[in-house]
């Protein structure tokens, strides 16, 4: 299942977390907190995978009647559809804050 | 421009879509069996489909599973060994009834799991957006 | 799909359930009739039921519910009753009366009421399986 790359969040990387080191260059910044923000997202999605893994699993259960409780799969599916729900929040929430910083004047 | 996936092939949609197939024939077959509880020499019905599902995904190559659950249908057999009324007749009415329920949730609890993975889908295509 | 067709097979099944039914009130009502159509004593009747079944595309048949075969009547002797002031006794006192046992209907009419219950239980359940099946195409 794709979702489109996150990358552009890299713009908004570059205006915090720069740090000056002894002789005064400004390092960190931009490739640092860009690739956190891809792992993060890349680790969000890895979860959302794990729960949907669950839920199939279990509902394969269900329809060989090995798992007798329902709930248990209702609960798992609600699970992986709450994590989805959540990365692409949040991973919409952070595309228009970048966007809204590159609205901005200089 | 890419052509659209395959949506919904995955090994667990086509096994709630069979779930779906089977509990649809067992509530036919059970239908049947209650009308004819009164007929003389009628022997129960059942469909089979859990054993064979269950035979199917315990398999190990991932392609075997794959083309047995293509294959595999839900099987109406005959009851000629449930114990039978003077007339013949082995519909347990209560057993049917028990079942009947039983077999309505299972559909139902498909079908809910099989809604679940496409707006899962929707989601992801949509982007969270309406 | 068979969906559609678990309606008309349930609905096959109260249909004959409504007919036992209709024959146990009349035989329950006649219990004491010793004159029915024919001048004779009322002869208790019986449903006969035959299972139904339909070509599928030619191939093996399918089941397809229940069909009510005929209403026939019960050969059984009719009961004689000492009674020498009843207006039908013989000459020795008997009277002849109907081959109806009424706590037997009272036990079928239960039974019958139970099947036809069944089966209005069932075509309900093959309704909601097309409602969730319609379900699935929204959303």
């Amino acid at each position: 299942m794709a979702i489109s790359p996150i990358e552009e969040a890299r713009g908004i990387a570059s205006v915090t977390s720069v740090r000056r080191t002894e002789n005064g260059t400004a390092v960190g910044g931009a490739n640092e907190t860009a690739a956190s923000f891809k792992d993060a997202v890349k680790n969000a999605l890895g979860e959302v995978n794990h729960l949907q893994n669950q839920t199939d699993e279990m509902a394969m259960k269900l329809a060989t009647g090995d798992l007798e409780d329902v709930h248990r799969a209702m609960i798992a599916m609600q699970k992986a559809k709450l994590a989805l729900d959540l990365t692409i929040q949040v991973r919409n929430k952070v595309i228009e804050a970048y966007q809204e910083i590159m609205r901005m004047q200089v | 421009m890419p052509l659209a996936p395959d949506f919904l092939s995955d090994t667990a949609a086509i096994v709630i879509g069979k779930t779906l197939d089977a509990t649809a024939a067992r509530q036919k077959s059970i239908a049947n069996n209650i009308a004819n509880v009164e007929t003389p020499g009628y022997k129960r019905s059942y469909v089979s489909f859990e054993e064979e599902l269950r035979s199917v995904l315990s398999r190990k190559d991932r392609r075997e599973i794959q083309k047995a659950l293509s294959e595999l249908v839900p099987v109406r057999r005959n009851d000629v060994f449930s114990p039978a009324r003077p007339d013949g007749n082995n519909v347990n009415i209560d057993a049917e009834i028990a079942d009947l329920a039983k077999t309505g949730l299972k559909h139902r609890a498909a079908a809910v799991l099989l809604e679940g993975k496409i707006a899962m889908l929707r989601a992801a295509i949509t982007e969270g957006k309406r | 799909m068979g969906s559609f067709s678990s309606f008309d097979i349930s609905a096959s099944g109260i249909f004959a359930q409504r007919v036992r039914m209709d024959v146990i009130a009349n035989n329950i009502a006649n219990a004491e009739s010793t004159r029915a159509e024919d001048g004779e004593p009322y002869r208790r009747q019986t449903v006969s039921f035959r299972a139904l079944y339909e070509d599928a595309a030619g191939r093996q048949l399918v089941p397809a519910g229940v069909r009510v075969d005929g209403i026939f009547e019960d050969p059984t002797d009719y009961r004689l009753v000492y009674d020498p002031g009843h207006p039908d006794a013989d000459a020795n006192g008997y009277v002849k009366m109907p081959n109806v046992n009424v706590v037997e209907e009272m036990v079928d009419m239960v039974s019958a009421t139970r099947a036809y219950e069944a089966n209005a239980a069932a075509l309900n359940a093959a309704k909601s399986m097309i409602s969730t099946a319609i379900e699935l195409g929204r959303g």
